[in-house]
């Protein structure tokens, strides 16, 4: 994975250190300046700088602001994490309960309205939302804070857009998932025994079809974190995705490399999470 | 026709088929009949509401842009671009994909293990921020984000074709054409592939839905249709600038591009429904 973030990084067209100096720096400046920053190496020799660096977590320097890449890098994440989370958490528990009203009250006018919802949350191009929601929530209504973070209230547009595209897949599997399995046999026996419907749902059917439901949330974090680069240029979210646009338009290899290289492992790790979680809803699942 | 008329399902089918039909017909022929210039300029008719009526007696039902150009004939314009992107790509990162996966597949071995941790790389990395990374190394263009949106979508293909390949390889009348003396490829070709086609048809349904999202999302960026061409991320991606005062900027292509979206969407399940009873529930 490093090794495919240092090829593509390195082969962006435009040179850092024009970029840095602007557009009236003699050629003996840019020279210099790119001796300066190891580019007049040969490829090999900056790559196996690199690798040595980024295993002992030296990511290099901002050649735009000076800083060292990591600490950027790491100052933006709990915003990114934050923001992340924040989806996730909303997405499961919506998804959840309107996936669950579907299914019980299946082919009633309240699962019509929910299937449509979320077929149009699937098709909503999600920055197209972002932009929307701050027409009417805070230029017209003036309820909310259009752009930025800080407090709970920022991070309710930004969420919503975010999570919305993800409510509508997750809540049409949860329905799928509960109607799958109340057909089996071990409802039908729990039903026998004389429990509510309620409890049928919470206790029985519920745990049973969060496995897919679980795997299906990992493989879309891709889409998720995917989407987090583009809301948080839309809403100016001080995060991991703003800082791979901005880097990326300023040339700043060190920390277009460090941030990219982040959010794939938080997508790792978010995958890791859900392995782990499979043990936990079936006992069954046994890693060796 | 009535079979397809007499149930709700049938009926959804229909109507997001015909919306489509009319968003392709739009988008191939609407250009040639409603002239459009990206660059002309009319500031004096700069950000009018949606339905006023211009001087020439022209009525502007989307309102009219920071430049005072049409909006509803750069939707319509850029409609040409969102879904002949969105087409072209499925098709090339389809046909690319399928033949690696087919290929992985039926030969087994070191092919097979490249392609396929190939395949698992990719697969392993956040397909929006690779368009981005990619976009940002090969500049922009219309063939460079058909190229990226390509990339970024072959090993879908690929991961499905090569698991029915699979099972397919191992089957009778496969061996059967092997026995007669069928070469590698024209057994791939002739008695594989068709046998793995339904799958690969309902996912390049459902891709064309995302491909448009990936191409709106890359062009609000700024990295992918190049500015004065006019594409629907773009124009949002202008309208960002105008949402206090000109709304209708933002909102009217993200309103067309959201139905199409959406009946792309709703044809895609429809065609699973049908072609593969057993996919979806």
């Amino acid at each position: 994975m490093l090794t495919v973030i240092f090829a593509v990084v390195r082969v962006i067209p435009g040179d850092p250190a024009q970029v840095l100096l602007g557009t009236f720096a003699t050629a003996e400046m840019v020279a210099e300046q790119r001796a300066k920053m190891g580019l007049d190496r040969p490829l090999l020799v900056q790559y196996g700088l690199f690798l040595r660096q980024a295993a002992l977590g030296d990511w290099g320097r901002s050649y735009h602001e000076g800083h060292p890449a990591f600490g950027l890098v790491l100052e933006r994440m709990p915003a990114t994490l934050e923001l992340a989370l924040a989806g996730i958490a909303i997405t499961i528990v919506l998804s959840a309960v309107l996936g669950t009203l579907a299914a019980r009250w299946v082919q009633s006018p309240a699962d019509r309205l929910i299937g449509a919802l979320s077929l149009l949350g699937q098709a909503v191009p999600n920055f197209w939302l972002g932009l929307v929601l701050v027409i009417v929530f805070a230029r017209n209504l003036h309820w909310l804070p259009s752009f930025g973070r800080g407090t709970l209230a920022h991070l309710v547009l930004p969420t919503v857009t975010l999570s919305v595209q993800l409510i509508g897949v997750m809540t049409r599997l949860v329905r799928a998932g509960i109607l799958e399995v109340m057909h089996q046999d071990y409802i039908r026996t729990a039903r026998a025994k004389g429990i509510t419907e309620r409890a049928v749902l919470a206790r029985h059917a519920v745990r049973n079809m969060l496995i897919p439901v679980v795997t299906v949330l990992g493989l879309q974090a891709g889409a998720l974190l995917g989407g987090v680069v583009v809301i948080e240029t839309v809403f100016a979210w001080p995060g991991l995705g703003r800082l791979i646009v901005t880097s990326i338009n300023n040339r700043d290899y060190p920390v277009v490399q460090a941030s990219v290289t982040f959010v794939a492992l938080l997508f790792v790790f978010l995958n890791l999470t859900v392995d782990l979680i499979y043990g936990y809803l079936d006992p069954r699942i046994r890693y060796a | 026709m009535r079979e397809i008329t007499s149930s709700r399902k049938g009926r959804w089918a229909l109507a997001s088929g015909v919306v489509l039909a009319l968003a392709l017909f739009v988008g191939l022929a609407g250009p040639s009949i409603v002239p459009y210039d990206p660059v002309g300029l009319r500031l004096e008719l700069r950000l009018q509401p949606p339905g006023v009526r211009l001087p020439d007696g022209e009525i502007a039902w989307f309102g009219t842009d920071q430049l005072g150009r049409d909006l509803l004939r750069q939707v319509i314009h850029g409609a040409r671009v969102s879904i002949l992107v969105a087409l072209v790509t499925v098709i090339v990162a389809g046909v690319s994909g399928t033949a690696l996966g087919l290929l992985a597949g039926y030969a087994g071995g070191l092919t097979d293990m490249v392609i396929m941790r190939l395949v698992d790389l990719q697969l392993a990395f956040p397909p929006l921020l690779l368009a981005i990374l990619i976009s940002a190394v090969i500049g922009q263009s219309v063939a460079n984000v058909i190229l990226t949106l390509s990339i970024i979508r072959w090993a879908v293909f690929a991961r499905i074709v090569h698991g029915s390949v699979l099972s397919l390889r191992e089957k009778e009348f496969v061996e059967a054409a092997r026995a007669l003396g069928g070469g590698a490829v024209r057994v791939m070709v002739r008695h594989v592939l068709p046998n793995t086609l339904t799958p690969i048809v309902i996912v390049a349904t459902l891709q064309i839905a995302l491909q448009m999202l990936a191409e709106a999302a890359l062009s609000f960026l700024g990295l992918g249709i190049p500015s004065p061409l006019p594409s629907w991320g773009v124009t949002i991606s202008q309208g960002r600038d105008y949402l206090q005062s000109a709304w209708w900027i933002a909102t009217m292509p993200g309103v067309v591009m959201t139905l199409v979206v959406l009946c792309a969407g709703a044809f895609g399940d429809a065609l699973r429904d049908y072609l593969d009873p057993r996919f979806g529930a």
